[in-house]
């Protein structure tokens, strides 16, 4: 069950999970064109991800890679720019030279057509490259979005394989300039052709909501306002922005993570029972539910900002305001609460409370739903409400914090939990990374873990409004320091919806007792 | 989990269970054990009330007196109980004082005038006049009669209270049964009367009531329409080694099913009590054995175990094999049996019942096995939902569920939500179900003991099947010594709707 599989033998189980035997075949040759392959995305995340996949043996047998962007590079400068980040052993050189001895490197211009003609002359020239499926990795800057999806279509499509084009965020900064680009890319390819990223999608303990939901009986008849006080959504980072403030100021901390990560996690939470496991099954129940949150009013917002402090250590002296990239004066957000209500049946009521922030206390992304008091308490009031916990990271984690009688000769109730720990349970099983996922369900053809553009439509559609106010008004966030919790009125505003935070109960790591 | 200091714990305790008020803790307790002599006595009762006194859980002003028909001294009794005492070094001067508060009366259980000596020796201790007094019957039945109406006429206090605490059997069906609980009400009140269960000073039976009134997890699935079975099993690995005469007498069923396991599926099955005084609690245990019909023969399977020739020592032998169990004896040392509580909420729900001796291990537990998921999207590949309560060995709570398979896969696999109190409360000792118990007696708390109308309904609901099975003297299945036992019983509880898969296996997760 949990011994760690051979090689040959995850293929296999591979396979026969998501690799439908009709659709895929092993012998067919693939080749993914990397747009942007110059870029720190390319380098850090990409190169590297296909990579691992390539050495797992989980690729397909005939892969072939092909970067392409505006620098005059070769497959060496890259395999230079990439090896730091590759984490390859020395036993694995002999396959590090067959994956870099699959790749080719073509420059050319984004905006060009001829570039472009060159990109697909040699895509054809590789070997079974006319016949080849095409993965299009769109690792770039949204200026150049327009020119080059029109330019692939225009261009690269094979006309024998199929074609699928990957997409990074930013989709957009709002719902007008996203619809925009929906609409490019529609009017360019079919639905079934795009995946757009959205890598929490890709985490072991996102990926797990469905099978815990839906996989467990006991789950069932809780999950509801009936029996759900709240559910909290929390993404904290314990550093700041280190000086590349200056990207991140013109999005702000709700569009770069309460916006996609955040509501994806909710959409998991909240949503129905699909009909089946279908890629479009699941996202017809994630958009559902998105139908169903009216847009967050500022009310139920609480914006922060970090500054330094001043007894921290090195960075943690720095304010967001202190990097010498983020314009003087900014107003934006580096830390947001928010309050969202689903207004169907199941949810009526329950508030779904949005947290995250950089330059914070700990680094943590969890789930955690709170239930409401035992009516009837038998208990003198002694009884804390049960939480289930989903610690997406660090140390991925589910837990059930419960009461039970306190060990010995009283018969008092007192806090504990049911845990499952991954690191003591499954020892030896390495979690992919996200990215190393969703490349994998590119190549099966999985959009289940994708973003669909009515998915992110209804996104926008929620936080826009919030936004277009924010972006207009300025209002000042509230500063915070550097290391806290984020601003008290967080708490408050958490408390006054109705979460209940005793603070009696420490987590602890019971193999470290 | 800090360990607390004695005077901590103490103090807490008193604060928990003595309640403010009625904190008698000053006056004079006077705890006397009738049949002291005797190995109940001998390895349970004067070692556990050593545990309280060392842990300064008694009351400070305590004297402890034995009486019992041998001519016997305290010194006797010292010697007789200290390899059940387990005393250290440090503990010798605690010991000292433990073994002054002693007494020891010999006497005759049928004779007034020994109860009267004993009153006088009882009056005559200092504060003995004004003492509580607890009477231990660590004697046989045959002698609880006599001994009750003795204490009754010549040794209660008239100024303090009086409590007798009483040890299984109750009798050996309803009549029986009746017929002593008839006599001792005449002679007690209910509220003096202490019938010990010890499974109900065990820690995770007394978790049960915290577990389900404390937790609004389990609230909406406790019911008949979450759960498809509850297993409550008892398991031992050893025979009857040698000591099978006492045990032919009774069988499995009296022995272990009647009382611990239907003790135990009360606290499963009942309602939520108005309140945790005793009183609430046991009504609503009432209430669920009144629903429960007596078991159908074809309900229940019956094993007695035979020697494994390919067994080492004692497994060689079966249980016909022991010299003190009567030649060709029916008496079960296994049984299944599967009630249903007829109410509202469990309403065709199976409760599964098991006990052996002779088994392939030691085990005690309650399982809780819940309803596949309705309109599974996961092509079948989900196992029901477990939650397992172990009562020993190794006290745990854990949840077995389906999660994702980690890694690159997306298909359900069994894992658990753990708590194993081993690894959690590391510093934490569980006292025993005796000192639980006697504790209890002190406190006035009578939660954890069986009140007449309990005991009454439980015979009710066995007695039409053990006379059935002692008229018929029905043979039972023999199964071999160290097996799970006849595979008859599972296929009854198959044929009832547990679903044993097979597929799983409790890992330890903190060794792996």
């Amino acid at each position: 069950m949990t011994l760690p599989l051979s090689r040959s033998e995850v293929f296999g189980e591979l396979r026969q999970e998501l690799y439908d035997d009709e659709k895929f075949h092993q012998s067919d040759v693939h080749i993914f064109i990397i747009m942007g392959a110059s870029g720190d995305l390319a380098k850090k995340k990409i190169y590297p991800t296909l990579w691992w996949l390539f050495k797992d043996g989980l690729l397909p047998e005939e892969t072939y890679f092909v970067g392409f962007a505006r620098s005059d590079l070769t497959v060496d400068a890259i395999r230079t720019a990439c090896m730091p980040f590759m984490k390859v052993t020395e036993t694995e050189a002999e396959r590090l030279s067959a994956f870099f001895a699959r790749n080719t490197y073509i420059s050319g211009k984004y905006a060009d057509d001829a570039s472009f003609s060159k990109l697909n002359a040699h895509m054809l020239a590789l070997p079974g490259g006319p016949e080849a499926n095409r993965l299009f990795y769109l690792a770039l800057p949204p200026t150049v979005y327009h020119d080059v999806t029109k330019n692939i279509k225009q261009h690269c499509m094979s006309t024998k394989g199929w074609n699928r084009v990957i997409v990074e965020k930013p989709f957009g900064h709002d719902l007008q300039s996203s619809e925009e680009l929906s609409t490019h890319l529609s009017s360019l390819f079919s639905e079934d052709q795009i995946y757009r990223i959205d890598h929490y999608l890709g985490k072991e303990m996102v990926q797990n909501l469905m099978v815990l939901r839906f996989g467990n009986r006991i789950f069932g008849p809780i999950w509801n306002r009936d029996s759900v006080a709240c559910v909290v959504l929390t993404f904290k980072e314990p550093f700041g922005t280190q000086g590349r403030g200056g990207y991140f100021n013109d999005f702000g901390i709700i569009r770069d993570v309460m916006q996609n990560h955040l509501l994806q996690m909710l959409c998991l939470v909240a949503m129905e029972k699909p009909a089946s496991t279908s890629s479009d099954d699941v996202r017809d129940e994630k958009v559902k539910v998105l139908k169903c949150i009216p847009p967050v009013t500022m009310s139920d917002v609480v914006l922060g900002q970090y500054v330094g402090n001043p007894e921290g250590e090195g960075d943690a002296k720095l304010g967001y305001l202190d990097d010498p990239t983020v314009p003087k004066g900014s107003t934006q957000a580096t830390f947001a609460t928010a309050v969202l209500y689903v207004h169907n049946e199941r949810w009526d009521g329950v508030p779904f409370i949005l947290r995250c922030g950089k330059a914070l206390n700990e680094r943590k992304a969890e789930v955690r739903l709170q239930f409401t008091d035992v009516p009837g308490d038998i208990f003198d009031n002694k009884c804390q409400r049960n939480e289930l916990v989903v610690r997406v990271q660090p140390n991925e984690a589910i837990y059930a914090k419960m009461m039970s009688k306190k060990p010995g000769v009283y018969f008092s109730p007192e806090e504990t939990e049911l845990d499952l720990t991954y690191k003591s349970r499954y020892k030896d099983v390495k979690l992919p990374d996200a990215y190393e996922r969703l490349i994998l369900d590119v190549f099966c053809g999985s959009q289940m873990h994708f973003v669909r553009s009515d998915e992110l439509r209804e996104a926008w559609r929620i936080f826009t409004p919030l936004l277009h106010q924010i972006d207009k008004e300025k209002p000042k966030p509230i500063p915070y320091k550097y290391g806290s919790r984020g601003p008290s009125e967080a708490d408050d505003l958490v408390k006054r919806v109705g979460f209940r935070y005793e603070g009696t109960y420490k987590w602890v790591n019971p193999h470290k007792l | 989990m800090e360990p607390l200091t004695r005077s901590e714990v103490f103090g807490e305790l008193r604060k928990e269970l003595y309640g403010d008020k009625q904190s008698s803790h000053s006056s004079t307790h006077i705890f006397i054990i009738l049949g002291a002599s005797g190995d109940l006595a001998k390895k349970k009762i004067y070692p556990t009330l050593w545990w309280l006194f060392k842990d300064g859980l008694l009351p400070e002003d305590i004297y402890i007196v034995g009486f019992a028909r041998s001519d016997l001294t305290v010194e006797k009794i010292k010697a007789a109980c200290l390899p059940h005492m387990k005393v250290t070094d440090e503990e010798l001067d605690s010991l000292s004082a433990f073994f002054k508060t002693n007494s020891y009366l010999s006497g005759r259980y049928d004779v007034g005038s020994s109860f009267e000596r004993l009153n006088s020796h009882l009056s005559f201790l200092p504060g003995g006049e004004t003492a509580n007094r607890l009477f231990y019957l660590a004697l046989p039945p045959t002698v609880y009669h006599h001994v009750s109406t003795n204490i009754r006429n010549h040794c209660m206090s008239c100024k303090g209270w009086n409590r007798v605490i009483f040890e299984k059997p109750f009798g050996h069906d309803l009549q029986s049964s009746q017929e002593l609980s008839a006599h001792l009400s005449n002679l007690f009140k209910e509220d003096q009367i202490y019938r010990i269960d010890h499974y109900l000073g065990k820690e995770m039976v007394q978790n049960l009531m915290v577990l389900r009134f404390g937790n609004r997890l389990f609230g909406p699935i406790w019911n008949r329409n979450s759960v498809a079975s509850v297993v409550l099993t008892f398991k031992e690995p050893f025979g009857t080694q040698g000591r099978g005469g006492y045990f032919d007498g009774f069988g499995i069923i009296r022995d272990v099913m009647q009382n611990h396991l239907l003790q135990m599926l009360c606290l499963i099955a009942m309602e939520k009590p108005a309140s945790t005084s005793p009183d609430d609690v046991r009504n609503e245990k009432v209430k669920v054995l009144k629903c429960i019909a007596p078991p159908n023969m074809e309900d229940v399977v019956l094993g007695q175990y035979a020697g494994d020739p390919g067994g080492e020592g004692e497994a060689k032998l079966g249980y016909l094999d022991d010299p003190t169990v009567p030649k060709g004896s029916c008496t079960p040392t296994f049984a299944t049996a599967v009630l249903y509580v007829q109410n509202e909420r469990w309403d065709g729900v199976p409760f599964i019942l098991r006990c052996g001796k002779a088994l392939n291990e030691r085990k005690a537990e309650v399982r809780l096995q819940f309803t596949d998921v309705p309109g599974d999207i996961f092509a079948d590949r989900c196992q029901r939902n477990e939650l397992v309560v172990r009562v020993q060995p190794d006290e745990a709570i854990y949840l077995k569920m389906m999660t994702k398979r980690p890694g690159v896969f997306f298909s359900p696999e069994e894992t658990e939500l753990d708590l194993t109190y081993k690894s959690r409360y590391k510093n934490v000792t569980l006292p025993d179900a005796y000192e639980r118990l006697i504790l209890d007696v002190f406190c006035g708390n009578q939660m954890h003991f069986v009140r007449s109308d309990e005991l009454r309904e439980a015979w009710r609901i066995f007695t039409p099947l053990l006379h059935q099975i002692e008229a018929a003297k029905r043979q039972p299945i023999p199964y071999t010594y160290g097996s799970r036992g006849p595979s008859e019983s599972d296929d009854l509880i198959q044929r009832v709707g547990f679903r044993y898969e097979g597929t799983y296996k409790w890992v330890q997760p903190h060794t792996s």
